[in-house]
């Protein structure tokens, strides 16, 4: 291994969620990934809240329905003509 | 006063849409109404966990944000601006809620029927594959009812309307280490419910590396 910094599984999992964001120094990735490689748990535990996070990107939970969007506007002129 | 045309307005960035609003052109907030009426009812849905409140919150938070246009300081995006109003009502009703009149919040799940009836868009797409995303919808937006109200808030922020670490800590009053240390339980709470969904294999390991 390359890097200087020996990185446990607690470690890894400290990082988990600054690595899966790319928010996190060369360094500190490079021992990550080499923990990675050999640490099919913590690729598991990576692998899955990648995936968890990516997942709300591309779906939308609570669509706005249209009569709820008919009311706010209502509301809005309702309160403009009290003005 | 005269408002411009819808078309030129849809046209116009936020910020321009702020200035024409303050001087008293309705037409520019409700430009900016139906542009942001889906993301604040979203946030207000995930954080109050009821259909009602949210629209509650929705009605209050444009209402609020309309009466305060002069606050607006043009430092944060109108959008990040309007959140911050949002997920202050949203936490605003849960706060009143807990206070007594209603259900315990940890036991109170709504079951998604019903409303999601009048979702459904108007054809076009494969049935199954509509069925399908539905269904994904109602189990990811379970997974997110179940967190508690802590790493539910940061979640929503953070992973679902992709506000950065500083905007979230600064819109809760929480430090930057208390939302990256809620940011990952959350995060492992909802890999623990949507894991069986998930399948990671461990093979496609070589594939990723």
């Amino acid at each position: 291994m390359s890097s200087k910094k020996k990185i446990t599984c607690k470690n890894f999992l400290e990082d988990l969620s600054d690595y899966i964001d790319g928010g996190i120094e060369t360094e500190l990735r490079v021992s990550l990934e080499a923990h990675l490689a050999k640490c099919p748990n913590c690729w598991v535990v990576f692998d899955e809240t990648r995936k968890t996070v990516e997942i709300f990107q591309n779906v939308e939970c609570h669509p706005l329905p249209q009569d709820v969007h008919q009311r706010l506007l209502t509301v809005l002129e309702k309160s403009w003509k009290r003005e | 006063m005269a408002s411009t045309s819808s078309q030129s307005l849809a046209a116009l960035a936020d910020a321009a849409l702020v200035d024409q609003a303050r001087k008293g052109d309705q037409q520019a907030f409700t430009e900016l109404a139906n542009r942001y009426a889906a993301k604040i009812f979203r946030l207000a849905r995930h954080i109050t966990r009821n259909d009602q409140d949210a629209e509650d919150t929705l009605q209050e938070t444009f209402l609020k944000a309309y009466s305060r246009l002069d606050q607006f300081q043009g430092n944060s995006s109108f959008y990040t601006w309007l959140v911050r109003i949002g997920v202050n009502e949203s936490l605003m009703k849960i706060r009143r809620r807990k206070d007594g009149k209603f259900v315990s919040l940890d036991e109170e799940i709504e079951t998604p029927s019903g409303a999601l009836a009048r979702e459904l868009p108007d054809g076009g797409e494969d049935p199954e594959e509509l069925f399908g995303r539905r269904e994904l919808r109602d189990v990811l937006a379970e997974a997110i009812d179940g967190l508690p109200e802590t790493y539910r808030t940061v979640f929503v922020l953070r992973d679902v309307e992709g506000l950065s670490t500083e905007e979230t800590a600064e819109m809760l009053g929480l430090s930057i280490s208390a939302v990256k240390s809620r940011l990952l339980r959350a995060r492992l709470q909802m890999r623990e419910k949507l894991r069986r969904r998930l399948k990671t294999n461990v093979q496609q390991k070589e594939n990723y590396m």
